[in-house]
């Protein structure tokens, strides 16, 4: 594997290893948020 | 018209939008990947590294839209004094700072290959740099402990001083290495990319977008759950103390 | 306005002297910051005469932000900032006089520094005109965008390290321009200072136009 190919390979793997990391993290956070909460009040938008 | 599903309160921070967005990310993604590692031939100017220009535009222009967000969210706050802006700011910045720093990753493997080196004082890095740090500082600001309405008018502050903040910036790095260097570097995209590299292109922003508007909802949603929870610590944390005060 | 702004002001500089906290800690501080470039950087080697400027400003970046939360952490503790908010005065002339007192304080230091750049490495000093403009534009524009941001970061518990970490940014064109304006009026570089100079202005401008907005949500919820 040549250079060009290594960090072509590692600047695909960082963008989507990153941010799916992140999304699945952001998803498994609101699965568990939301069983805290009562359905009445999840509302996702407030102007309290 | 009532389903077993609609009687069961939805989990997670999931709707009809987020799955119909999520949807068309996901296959615009498979499409960027077709056509960005396998379709698209390299670049005139740029040769193969233009696969790696297809992960660095769609992150850059996913963390301005990001950072816009902010922006825009914080002047709102400080007008309005909805709880929405200030989550909506935060969310955005958090995401913006995460799709920065691959940018700033994928430009530095980019370097690598082109220059050799990792790193160099091309005007457009120093100001991603810089501009990076300041949107830390926004979330260490606000992973600090504070009552609401103080924690929100600290990051609105912090995101109004931020990009009024990013032309100077510009400007000064701008002139310092525009003496040394001439033109900056990354902007040699090839102005006659056509075809199937700018359809690739193309094809790349609009899936970092559409990414980018998902996350944001559901970080958003997670944002206001957060609220929620504790919002309900604090009143039960109240109502304990009231019984304590009752039997003792 | 302007008679409030300098009673605040005032009242900041009195404080100043009394405690004198600036004098016995910060300024030997910034003199301390001037030798270890010294050991850093070899001084036979001209390394340090190049770079003079750079370090100038980079020892008035670390010392302001010192004195930024000195500044402001005194009135936290105090309640002082309260007692501000509750006495009447515009938000505005209370940002105003921040930033004068701390345009003065920072004048200060910068003119000992200048003393120990001339001292410790015996730097000669040309075009006054251009080192005084481009040192005052750079000034109040550290204590417009401090004031903003040591009143923000006031009460905060752990102000002492993210003042650094949201002001050192913030402030990386000013170093810039800062640094480059020296280059010039020191004549180690050749080329146009004023046009530093001007964007050193627009920044000092930028964050007392800011300031003056901000100061109120500032001073009520921050």
């Amino acid at each position: 594997m040549t250079e060009t190919t290594l960090y072509i390979v590692l600047s695909w793997a960082v963008t989507f290893g990153g941010i799916g990391a992140y999304a699945a993290v952001t998803i498994r956070r609101g699965r568990r948020l939301s069983e805290q909460v009562e359905p009445q009040r999840r509302r996702w938008m407030s102007s309290d | 018209m009532t389903t077993v599903r609609d009687a069961r309160p939805p989990t997670g921070t999931g709707s009809t939008g987020t799955r119909a967005l999520g949807a068309v990310a996901l296959v615009l993604l498979v499409l960027t990947i077709v056509y960005g590692l396998i379709i698209s031939p390299p670049d005139r100017l740029l040769g193969e590294t233009i696969r790696i220009i297809y992960m660095h535009v769609p992150t850059v222009l996913a963390a301005y839209a990001a950072f816009i967000v902010t922006a825009v969210s914080s002047a709102m706050y400080l007008w309005k004094r909805t709880e929405f802006w200030d989550l909506l700011g935060a969310s955005a910045a958090e995401i913006g700072v995460l799709f920065f720093g691959v940018t700033i990753i994928v430009g530095a493997f980019w370097g690598k290959i082109t220059w050799g080196v990792f790193w160099r004082w091309e005007p457009r890095l120093t100001t991603s740099a810089v501009l990076l740090l300041m949107y830390i500082g926004y979330l260490a600001v606000r992973a600090v402990p504070a009552d609401t309405r103080t924690r929100a008018t600290r990051s609105a502050i912090i995101g109004l001083v931020a990009v009024v903040n990013i032309p100077i910036v510009h400007f000064a790095v701008d002139w310092w290495r525009g003496l040394h260097q001439g033109r900056t570097v990354l902007s040699t995209i090839d102005p006659e990319m056509a075809g199937t590299q700018l359809f690739a292109m193309y094809l790349s922003m609009a899936a970092g977008i559409v990414v980018f508007v998902w996350l944001l909802l559901h970080r958003f949603r997670v944002a206001f759950l957060t609220e929620r929870v504790e919002e309900t610590g604090l009143d039960e944390a109240i109502a304990q103390r009231r019984a304590e005060g009752v039997s003792s | 306005m302007i008679r409030e702004a300098l009673l605040v002001a005032g009242k900041d500089l009195r404080l100043e002297w009394r405690s004198k906290v600036g004098l016995v800690q910060i300024v030997p501080f910034a003199i301390l910051v001037l030798m270890l470039f010294a050991f850093a950087l070899d001084p036979d080697r001209g390394v340090l005469e190049r770079a003079t400027p750079g370090l100038f400003w980079v020892a008035v970046l670390f010392s302001s932000v010192l004195t930024l939360q000195r500044s402001f952490s005194v009135e936290a503790e105090d309640g002082v900032l309260d007692a501000l908010r509750l006495s009447g005065l515009a938000p505005v002339s209370i940002f105003w006089g921040k930033v004068a007192a701390l345009t003065a304080q920072l004048l200060v230091l910068e003119m000992i520094l200048a003393f120990g750049v001339a001292i410790f490495y015996g730097t000669t000093f040309h075009s006054i005109g251009l080192l005084v403009v481009v040192a005052l534009a750079a000034t109040v524009g550290i204590a417009a965008s401090g004031a903003v941001y040591g009143a923000l970061a006031a009460r905060l518990r752990s102000r002492d390290t993210l003042l650094p970490l949201l002001m050192l940014p913030l402030l990386a064109p000013v170093l810039i321009s800062a640094t480059r304006g020296f280059e010039i009026g020191l004549e180690r570089q050749a080329g146009g200072g004023w046009t530093w100079a001007a964007l050193l202005a627009v920044f000092a401008l930028v964050y007392l136009i800011l300031g003056s907005l901000l100061f109120r949500p500032l001073l009520e919820d921050a």
